[in-house]
């Protein structure tokens, strides 16, 4: 990790991956969603609906890794000051952001036919919301530090560490709280309560969706370190 | 409306918003890595 955290050594990695994660993502994704949407069953209780998970779940996961991946390469920002630590995890929030207003917009689709409402003040639909809340403000503040020159980023990892606060609380939502959402029915320890004809094309969709997530991420990196080399030359240049 | 257009509904919604965030940063990617080439290129 510590040596890929000099540039140069990480853009001859990251060029290479990025059309791995992008295009094996790309095909993974959407063969697992055909798979699902199109051949999978429809649920005894839910009929039809349950075509929405395929999408809607690998959205909840992502949104929630990609705050993952922001307080993990805030703490290596503020541990170990990794010159790319900071441009990890300001590429982490777009991409986040995007995957967990997929989920709140693809779960809201989902409980007006099977809730009869398309919005519930409940501990996982909240705690969702206030995951896409902080993301916004996640990104609002690294943009204001990144005009102030002198800014070395800590505001933005700082906030960036404690808004991991929020993974825990919609995790476990559903088990502290009565909420109209369904409880955990995937699980790496205790098994999973999901039939396996539906079950496989959403572990698929989701690893083609995270592949995906991991291209996205690769090309704002670059896009930064770019436009970052780029300043410095123009500004030797105006001197 | 029937269980299979509530359905399309949230691909409708998502898969472009997906798309809009894949083509965007791969333009921004190639538009800023293209701009350091050509300044290379000029001998800066």
């Amino acid at each position: 990790m510590h040596a890929y955290a000099n540039p140069a050594r990480f853009l001859s990695l990251a060029r290479p991956l990025t059309l791995w994660f992008g295009w094996g993502g790309a095909v993974l994704f959407a063969a697992c969603l055909g798979w699902g949407v199109l051949f999978g069953p429809a649920d005894y209780l839910q009929g039809e609906t349950v075509r929405i998970l395929y999408i809607h779940v690998p959205a909840a996961w992502l949104g929630m890794a990609g705050w993952t991946g922001i307080a993990v390469a805030s703490a290596m920002q503020l541990v170990w000051k990794h010159p790319l630590a900071g441009v990890a995890a300001r590429a982490c929030a777009v991409p986040g952001a995007v995957f967990a207003a997929i989920c709140l917009a693809t779960g809201s689709i989902w409980g007006r036919p099977t809730w009869g409402t398309w919005w519930e003040w409940d501990g996982r639909l909240t705690s969702m919301l206030v995951l896409f809340f902080l993301y916004l403000g996640y990104i609002a503040l690294s943009a204001a530090e990144r005009e102030n020159d002198g800014s070395d980023g800590r505001m933005s990892a700082i906030f960036g560490l404690v808004g991991a606060v929020n993974l825990p609380i919609i995790r476990y939502s559903v088990t502290w709280w009565n909420t109209l959402h369904q409880g955990q029915s995937i699980s790496l320890t205790s098994g999973s309560t999901i039939d396996g004809s539906m079950l496989w094309p959403l572990l698929g969709a989701a690893l083609g969706a995270s592949f995906l997530f991991g291209a996205v991420v690769l090309m704002r990196m670059r896009t930064e370190l770019a436009r970052t080399k780029l300043e410095a030359r123009m500004r030797r240049m105006a001197r | 409306m029937t269980q299979s257009q509530y359905v399309i509904l949230a691909y409708a919604v998502a898969l472009p918003a997906l798309a809009v965030l894949i083509a965007a940063s791969v333009a921004a990617m190639h538009r800023a890595e293209r701009a350091l080439d050509d300044l290379g290129r000029r001998g800066e």
